[in-house]
């Protein structure tokens, strides 16, 4: 999740709640939600990095495997 | 022996950080009930959508993704070097418990706030699903 998407929820989220649409312990519940999700963003792109080391480590040894 | 000669000539062959390396060398596996429970979460939100306008049906449905929320977080937790699902794990619960405990407060929760939690919790399980169904196999 990009600040851009962060930002253009959060306009979202504040539309609904002037209009009326939700309570503000809604909207408070919906904005501590965000937050969440930017930790789920960064925690994903961790593993999806390690994933990736882990496909490039797996390639050296098969390649000094081949060569040793 | 051998392999662990070989994982040291390749550390030194793509010049990374030892603990970056073992951390990823040795990471759990692909695992297929922490992949189906992730799934369903995702699934399960997706599908509440459609019961937003009954605020006792959807007392139930944030009922059993909290539910099924906790027990992906309790299978992740003692997997060896599984750390990064056990963390998206706890962070799926804690935003089902976020829309579980506003229907615990409140009986009268909005139909707005029912269908944007379901869909935090279902991008969250999305984002979850891609790298939990891309680990080594």
């Amino acid at each position: 999740m990009t600040l851009n998407d962060i930002e253009q929820m959060y306009h979202e989220y504040t539309g609904m709640y002037q209009t009326g649409a939700m309570s503000k312990d809604e909207y408070l519940n919906l904005l501590r939600g965000l937050e969440v999700e930017k930790a789920v963003s960064m925690n994903a792109e961790e593993m999806q990095k390690k994933e990736e080391l882990n496909q490039m480590v797996n390639a050296a040894i098969n390649i000094v495997s081949m060569v040793v | 022996m051998n392999r662990l000669k070989l994982l040291i000539a390749s550390s030194v062959f793509v010049f990374l950080p030892g603990c970056a390396l073992w951390d990823a060398y040795f990471m759990a596996n692909y695992d297929n009930l922490e992949y189906g429970l992730v799934n369903k979460i995702r699934t399960l939100s997706e599908l509440a959508v459609e019961d937003c306008k009954n605020p006792e049906v959807s007392r139930e449905n944030f009922e059993g993704i909290y539910f099924t929320s906790v027990e992906l977080r309790n299978f992740t937790q003692y997997i060896p070097n599984n750390v990064d699902a056990n963390k998206l794990a706890n962070n799926l619960v804690e935003l089902s418990k976020q829309g579980r405990e506003m229907y615990v407060k409140s009986n009268s929760v909005s139909e707005a706030f029912c269908r944007v939690k379901l869909q935090q919790i279902g991008r969250s399980a999305e984002t979850a699903q891609k790298v939990i169904g891309s680990k080594p196999r």
